[in-house]
């Protein structure tokens, strides 16, 4: 893998409450986690861990209650005004009047950076659309509108990619492929933040797991995957994959009982 | 560096190139059956309404006069009746202006702020539960009898729905894009114009819509609270010298003015808004 430019991310003791009509809810409660530049971290656990959270207070999205985050030593705030960040949700959330081409260049638009048209036209090969740049939203399937989502958080050459469950609501066979394809499309040259609740997922594209548990959101586990890259999806049926399956299976299921 | 390629796509689709502008458009003209069946029917109640105003006795003249004689009444007068069009139709436009700008600006503070939203909401609702019809008489002894009652008449009809709708749209936005640009710093005014307004244009379109044939009632009310000219003054003149068919005259010319302008805010739509086209080609399947 390159060395990669920068995008460390340090976050010490973060917690995170919500005030809601049941009284006060902790999403999540100290928590601990350095992500190295140019790795790729996956935040695994089940619904209402406090993951998506982690994610947006990562991202600037949302303030922790308490606790800091530093990127690259530097705040979150900076960060943002930097454009350290490319964010993909679930949802591609596509302006539906924009062909592919004109929707991955959205963010280019809006921060005023001109002239960037063929390195977003490579971007879109990379994904797969190169075919399909003059299309509408409305004229793709959901896993196509999910690509061009990456490749609008892609343009901007964020150094952290903070991805908050983007195959989720896809099939699971898109979804499978969507995965693989990542694997080629991450160049290792940005740090990645990927929730998810799906095991196979988390351990086919990360470096790193970071298990968490619910009520209140916590981690408690840090597994390294140590399979080499490159990866390929054949990877998903040897003997280390499945070792590394169980026993993220096994943190998971320890935690909700 | 990872060296695994994307995964080749099945594209079933890719024979197809997306039809351009102007194609979708012929498309979208090339489809006459839409019109067939309303205008059918429109033109079967014409005819029935003069075979039995003419061949039979069951209504006085007076009461429902000859789709015919109301024709005959136009070209015999076209000066009257198309002079009193032209300046009902100016009240119309002018008015909806006013009013749609009103209501798309008063629309943005309400859309951003949630206490501009709490002070004003009460007061515009309470606008519209007065009828203008009750309020028409005193515009006139606070502006006097020329075009002002009128134009205020009309904007107060149309600024409602115009409100309405854009609240509507510019709050629509889809959270996660919000945050989406937010996570980019990128400036509000880059966000309204290329995300918000576009997002909210269906939704003003809708109000526009909405208001466009309100503007003609509001005309016309205006009209009949103090006016010497115009098709709602013509209708109420006609009215007491019991000139049905002069009556029936004005009444046509209002509904071509309200049909044809609510089809001219269609048009705008479409040509604004061409994604949002109803016929699509299917989804191409990855």
């Amino acid at each position: 893998m390159e060395p990669s430019r920068a995008g460390g991310v340090a976050v010490r003791a973060v917690s995170k409450q919500f005030e809601s009509r049941a009284g006060r809810q902790t999403a999540i409660s100290g928590v601990d986690l350095k992500i190295a530049p140019g790795q790729f971290v996956s935040l695994l656990g089940p619904s209402g861990c406090g993951k998506t959270s982690l994610l947006r207070i990562i991202g600037g999205l949302m303030e922790p209650s308490t606790g800091t985050v530093s990127v690259d030593g530097g705040s979150v705030a900076d960060a943002v005004r930097a454009r350290k960040f490319g964010f993909v949700f679930q949802d591609a959330t596509l302006l539906p009047w924009r062909t592919v081409r004109a929707n991955a260049m959205l963010l280019l638009d809006v921060i005023g950076r001109r002239g960037e048209e063929a390195r977003v036209d490579a971007l879109l090969e990379t994904v797969g659309l190169s075919d399909f740049t003059n299309h509408y939203p409305a004229q793709l399937s959901g896993g196509m509108r999910q690509r061009v989502a990456l490749a609008r958080a892609l343009a901007l050459d964020p150094e952290i990619l903070l991805m908050d469950e983007p195959f989720a609501a896809l099939d699971a066979i898109t979804r499978e492929r969507l995965g693989v394809e990542l694997l080629g499309i991450w160049d290792g040259a940005r740090s990645v933040v990927f929730v998810t609740h799906s095991i196979a997922e988390a351990v086919l594209l990360s470096d790193r797991v970071v298990v968490m548990s619910t009520s209140p959101g916590r981690i408690v586990a840090d597994v390294d995957i140590e399979i080499a890259r490159p990866r390929s999806g054949s990877v998903r049926s040897s003997e280390p994959f499945k070792a590394y399956e169980d026993q993220l299976r096994g943190l998971i299921e320890g935690v909700r009982a | 560096m990872a060296t695994t390629q994307p995964a080749p796509l099945q594209r079933p689709g890719r024979s197809a190139p997306p039809p351009s502008a102007s194609a979708r458009q012929r498309a979208r003209r090339a489809n006459p059956g839409s019109w067939l069946l309303p205008g059918g029917l429109i033109v079967l109640l014409i005819v029935a309404w003069q075979l039995i105003t003419q061949y039979t006795h069951w209504v006085q003249p007076y009461v429902l006069p000859q789709p015919w004689d109301v024709v005959a009444r136009m070209a015999q007068d076209p000066s009257m009746l198309f002079g009193s069009f032209r300046v009902t139709l100016t009240e119309v436009l002018v008015g909806f202006v006013l009013g749609s700008l009103i209501g798309v600006l008063i629309a943005l503070p309400i859309a951003y702020s949630p206490s501009v939203r709490n002070t004003l909401y009460p007061l515009i609702i309470a606008s519209q539960a007065i009828p203008k019809i009750a309020i028409a008489p005193l515009l006139v002894v606070w502006l006097g009898l020329g075009w002002t009652p009128k134009l205020t008449v009309v904007a107060l009809m149309v600024f409602f729905p115009v409100a309405m709708t854009s609240v509507q749209g510019f709050s629509s936005v889809d959270r996660n894009l919000i945050d989406l640009l937010r996570s980019v710093y990128a400036p509000q005014w880059q966000v309204f114009l290329k995300v918000r307004l576009p997002h909210a244009l269906p939704h003003i379109f809708s109000g526009l819509k909405i208001g466009i044939t309100l503007a003609v009632v509001g005309a016309v009310v205006g009209e009949w609270v103090g006016a010497n000219s115009g098709l709602g003054y013509l209708l109420l003149h006609a009215n007491s010298m019991l000139d049905t068919t002069l009556l029936y005259a004005s009444l046509v010319l209002l509904v071509v003015m309200g049909v044809v302008l609510f089809a001219l805010m269609e048009i705008i739509e479409r040509v604004l808004m061409p994604w949002q086209e109803p016929q699509r080609p299917p989804p191409v399947t990855a």
